[in-house]
């Protein structure tokens, strides 16, 4: 699509954590404030390199997946945002992962301040934490009991009431 | 979307030996950052975010805070019962806990109750702090709390606006 005139650049690379290289479309790129920004002052400054954007918090794996979303989202950014199919595609995608790397990917999106992609997860992991006991919880998010037996017992004590 | 793996190749040639180990991190939710973990609390109703309590320390410290109280409120949609005397002409709502208050007539003093919608089970919960309902009778503050761990969602302000109270 047409870009600002302005604009030399169209592709980014991205580095991960873990050393790889993505060549990223500017317009998918945009989703992430935090890539965009660079870019935006990267074209400020006039450079017609390529450039290079290392994230050191973000690992491959998850950065191909954050790019996926982006993506995605970046070939509906001109439609209504209300858009059903992109929606159901964003429940589909968040579907397929393990709590581990839900919570890796919360934390990318976080990072590289995708917004929506970090409302999106997190509206995910509410969904799922609802109506759990917690023992479920725990269990599901491999949870530690931090608490010793006395506190333990007086925050039952002081929420009984609501469990009845 | 456009990646090669080759350039990672190339990558580790030209600058090989010098890049470090993955970062594995602990990908856990309990090492998500405060204000994420806050954020997905409050998104829950509140059984939910009692249960949660429970869970962790840190998630008890979270869902304890004035800042969460806030944001949890912001979140929910308060439902007027108006002149309502009873908390259970709210139908469908038995996610919600609901919270009235009365004035006894004996002691002359405030009364504050949580009502859970499934039972007749009711709590009186400690007096209120804040006490701006004075010039109203009893029942004509249908106070509606969702949530009702800590707030009040509700109370007429002089000129008239709704606002919010936090309870605990």
């Amino acid at each position: 699509m047409a870009s600002s005139s302005s604009s030399s650049l169209s592709r980014v690379v991205v580095k991960s954590s873990d050393n790889n290289l993505f060549v990223v479309n500017k317009k998918v790129a945009s989703q992430s404030q935090l890539l965009k920004q660079c870019i935006d002052n990267m074209e400020e400054k006039g450079t017609n390199d390529v450039i290079l954007i290392p994230l050191s918090n973000v690992t491959s794996n998850i950065l191909t997946l954050v790019l996926e979303y982006c993506e995605k989202h970046a070939d509906f950014a001109d439609d209504d945002n209300n858009n059903q199919e992109l929606k159901q595609w964003d429940h589909e995608f968040l579907k397929k992962f393990d709590y581990a790397t839900l919570n890796s990917l919360t934390m990318a999106a976080d990072y590289m301040v995708t917004k929506s992609l970090l409302n999106l997860c997190c509206q995910f992991i509410a969904d799922s934490i609802k109506d759990l006991t917690v023992q479920q919880i725990r269990q599901i998010f491999d949870i530690k009991n931090d608490f010793t037996p006395q506190e333990e017992a007086d925050i039952k004590n002081e929420n009984a009431w609501a469990f009845r | 979307m456009y990646y090669f793996t080759w350039i990672n190749d190339l990558w580790k040639h030209l600058f090989g030996g010098s890049y470090k180990q993955e970062n594995t991190g602990d990908a856990s939710i309990i090492n998500l950052p405060n204000d994420i973990m806050s954020d997905i609390l409050s998104k829950l109703l509140a059984k939910s975010v009692l249960a949660c309590r429970q869970v962790h320390p840190q998630w008890l410290y979270l869902s304890s805070t004035p800042y969460f109280a806030d944001l949890h409120l912001m979140r929910v949609t308060p439902i007027l019962l108006g002149q309502e005397r009873t908390p259970f002409a709210g139908k469908g709502l038995s996610d919600y806990k609901l919270l009235l208050y009365s004035f006894n007539f004996c002691n002359r003093k405030y009364c504050y109750y949580i009502y859970s919608l499934s039972t007749t089970f009711k709590r009186k919960l400690r007096s209120f702090p804040y006490f701006p309902l004075v010039y109203f009778s009893p029942y004509e503050v249908g106070v509606v709390a969702s949530g009702a761990l800590f707030w009040i969602v509700r109370c007429i302000t002089n000129s008239g606006d709704w606002s919010f109270r936090r309870m605990l």
